[in-house]
């Protein structure tokens, strides 16, 4: 079971701020959601866990080792990263054989078997692969590697509805088999919601949530109804945003769930928090 | 099985409930082997820790047994159980729900009444 | 342990780059064999050993960029990385050192075929075709060689981590350097070429006689100071 650990990370490129102050504790063998909208900095909070970055402040360890030109901490990880670090003329089966000898766990069996599974032809060079196969050979890559801990970055570039399907029912069913710790980077949330135990949600290069999928989605409500009739209501509330559509208003609002019944007599509604609302809302700066 | 994945309650919740239903239908029946939560979040694509959560919601209520090495198993009265349980519910989810519903649409008691005997007489 | 899986890997990225390479030197040295074989003694063949250091120094820079990332992709450390690379470098020089060799011998049965180090070092003999001492030829040319691939590896090293500024600042400095060392030249009446050569001299071992083994000495020292350079630079390389 591994840990990273990611104290005060600050990342500049020049003078642009991605990421900034950024703690944050990852626990072993749990799902783990990294959202943020496009350039908030998840794909640098990853370059820099898996050391393809140097941090301009803080460090990053995992299992209480630095990462940085760390062997043991880094051989840890699997890293599905969005560039294309393969070489272009190799071909998948040699992509496989070559991963086997520097991941001795690497799973080649497994590897062949999801190819078939997926349509991956093994005697393409990669350079030949669209994004979407591209893609789906860097997510059986990382899953064959067998490491402790797994990051994919926007896993899902490029693929289609089914091979999409397959890859969640996949990634369930390998974490089912031998729980360990992933991190799944996207902006598309709906999709994942499910999926994640926990939720990273970062922001313009900060952290602006990280908690329990669970608990966040119990830590408030949705509320709708009459504009006016919301109003009221949510007047000594915590709101994090509202939705208008004519004279109909939906507010998001953190804090406990008021009585169903009590609702109900002031006409409006209650529903959970969904989790694709709360994060619009919450980087919608 | 199906899960609607409505928006009111937790996932888990609402696992849980689905599977009930199916013992309910007979889709699942007493001292059969359910699907495994591997199966089931998968099918679903939820986080196995949900799945689990769900289904040991039915181990505690006396609904589901596991047996080791196994699976999960239907208790052999879990029928009898699940329809106590929904008696409970029924009154707070349907006639309390039905009354407010009612009341926003200005449908009066008598009216209700009057509904509630068509229905059933046919 | 995996060190010696990154010395298979680099091999292994060499080998067919290797192949086509001396497919058309034997080719070369065949057909310049058969149109001197008619004139023996008097035309003579050379350059072909030449084109090795050129083919170790274009290979240098090549292998860089691919590699180290297929590297980082595998999540292996730079320091591991370079140790690899640094100990795939022999096993090449010395199979090119030993096979130039070869070919020069077995084109010395045929023809006359001049080697890079009996150019350089058999020149107080003046004879034409001359074999050298094997040993002698092969440490020399093992220590050119792999003091060009690390030069190759070097300058792919600067021009990765430099920016489009530097990159522009690193490709015209050494015209800069050059006119300004020809000016300075100029104005001191040779003295600065005088040194220049003599230095040379000194290095390449022709200054008290010719002793190869002095160039094999400050061919080290050089292989070690591009060593040193290439991993100060690569030690904080981004992946990008």
């Amino acid at each position: 079971m591994s840990k990273i650990e990611i104290k005060d990370l600050t990342k500049l490129y020049g003078k642009t701020v991605a990421l900034e102050s950024l703690s944050l504790n990852i626990e072993g063998n749990k799902i783990y959601g990294l959202l943020g909208r496009n350039g908030a900095g998840k794909t640098t909070l990853l370059n820099l866990i898996t050391n393809k970055l140097f941090p301009s402040n803080g460090e990053i360890t995992i299992d209480s080792e630095t990462v940085f030109e760390n062997e043991n901490a880094l051989s840890k990880i699997y890293y599905m990263s969005e560039f294309n670090l393969y070489p272009p003329t190799m071909k998948v089966k040699d992509l496989f054989k070559w991963t086997k000898e520097f991941y001795w766990d690497f799973d080649v069996e497994y590897a062949s078997h999801l190819s078939d599974k997926f349509g991956l032809k093994k005697n393409k060079k990669f350079r030949e692969l669209s994004t979407g196969y591209a893609s789906i050979l860097k997510i059986i890559l990382t899953l064959s590697s067998n490491a402790e801990i797994l990051l994919f970055d926007e896993p899902i570039l490029g693929l289609d509805a089914n091979h999409r399907d397959m890859f969640y029912k996949e990634l369930i069913n390998h974490y089912s088999g031998k729980p360990k710790t992933i991190i799944i980077s996207t902006h598309l949330i709906e999709e994942v919601a499910d999926i994640i135990e926990e939720v990273i949600i970062i922001n313009n290069g900060k952290l602006m949530l990280s908690d329990h999928t669970e608990s966040i989605l119990s830590s408030g409500y949705t509320l709708s109804g009459k504009a006016e009739d919301v109003d009221s209501f949510i007047q000594d509330k915590r709101v994090i945003g509202i939705d208008t559509i004519g004279r109909f208003k939906s507010a998001y609002i953190l804090g406990s769930r008021p009585l169903i019944e009590t609702m109900n007599k002031h006409n409006l509604e209650i529903t959970k928090l969904d989790l694709q609302k709360l994060f619009i809302q919450l980087t919608n700066s | 099985m199906l899960l609607d994945f409505d928006t009111t309650k937790p996932l888990y919740l609402q696992l849980a409930e689905t599977v009930e239903d199916d013992i309910l239908k007979g889709i699942f029946e007493e001292d059969a082997q359910i699907p495994s939560t591997t199966e089931i979040s998968m099918n679903f694509k939820i986080n196995p820790a949900t799945a689990g959560k769900g289904i040991n919601l039915l181990v505690d209520e006396g609904i589901l047994y596991k047996k080791r090495g196994v699976g999960m198993f239907v208790c052999a009265d879990a029928k009898e159980k699940i329809f106590q349980k929904r008696k409970k519910d029924f009154y707070e989810n349907y006639i309390i729900t039905l009354l407010n519903e009612a009341k926003k649409l200005k449908i009066t008691k008598e009216e209700i009444i009057i509904m509630l005997r068509k229905e059933c007489s046919q | 342990m995996n060190t010696i899986k990154i010395v298979k890997y680099e091999i292994n990225e060499m080998k067919s780059a290797l192949l086509v390479y001396y497919l058309i030197i034997i080719a070369i040295a065949t057909l310049l064999t058969l149109a001197t074989a008619q004139h023996h003694g008097n035309v003579s063949i050379g350059g072909l050993d030449f084109a090795s250091v050129i083919f170790i120094f274009v290979s240098g820079i090549s292998i860089f960029k691919q590699s180290y990332i297929f590297m980082q992709a595998n999540n292996i450390t730079r320091k591991r990385y370079f140790q690899g690379h640094i100990l795939s470098i022999f096993p090449v020089t010395a199979f090119i050192a030993a096979f130039d060799i070869i070919i020069n011998r077995v084109t010395n049965i045929f023809g006359v075929y001049n080697s890079l180090f009996s150019q350089i070092y058999l020149r107080t003999v003046s004879f034409v075709g001359a074999n050298p001492n094997i040993m002698d030829n092969f440490i020399w040319s093992f220590s050119a060689l792999s003091l060009f691939a690390i030069i190759g590896y070097f300058v792919a090293l600067v021009y990765y981590r430099s920016n489009t500024l530097t990159k522009i600042v690193v490709s015209v400095s050494p015209f800069i350097l050059l006119s300004v060392l020809g000016y300075l030249n100029r104005i001191t009446n040779g003295t600065i070429s005088y040194v220049i050569t003599d230095f040379f001299a000194l290095i390449w071992g022709f200054k008290h006689g010719y002793n190869p083994y002095i160039a094999v000495l400050s061919m080290s020292i050089g292989f070690i100071i591009f060593s040193a350079l290439s991993f100060l630079l690569i030690r904080k390389a981004p992946v990008k």
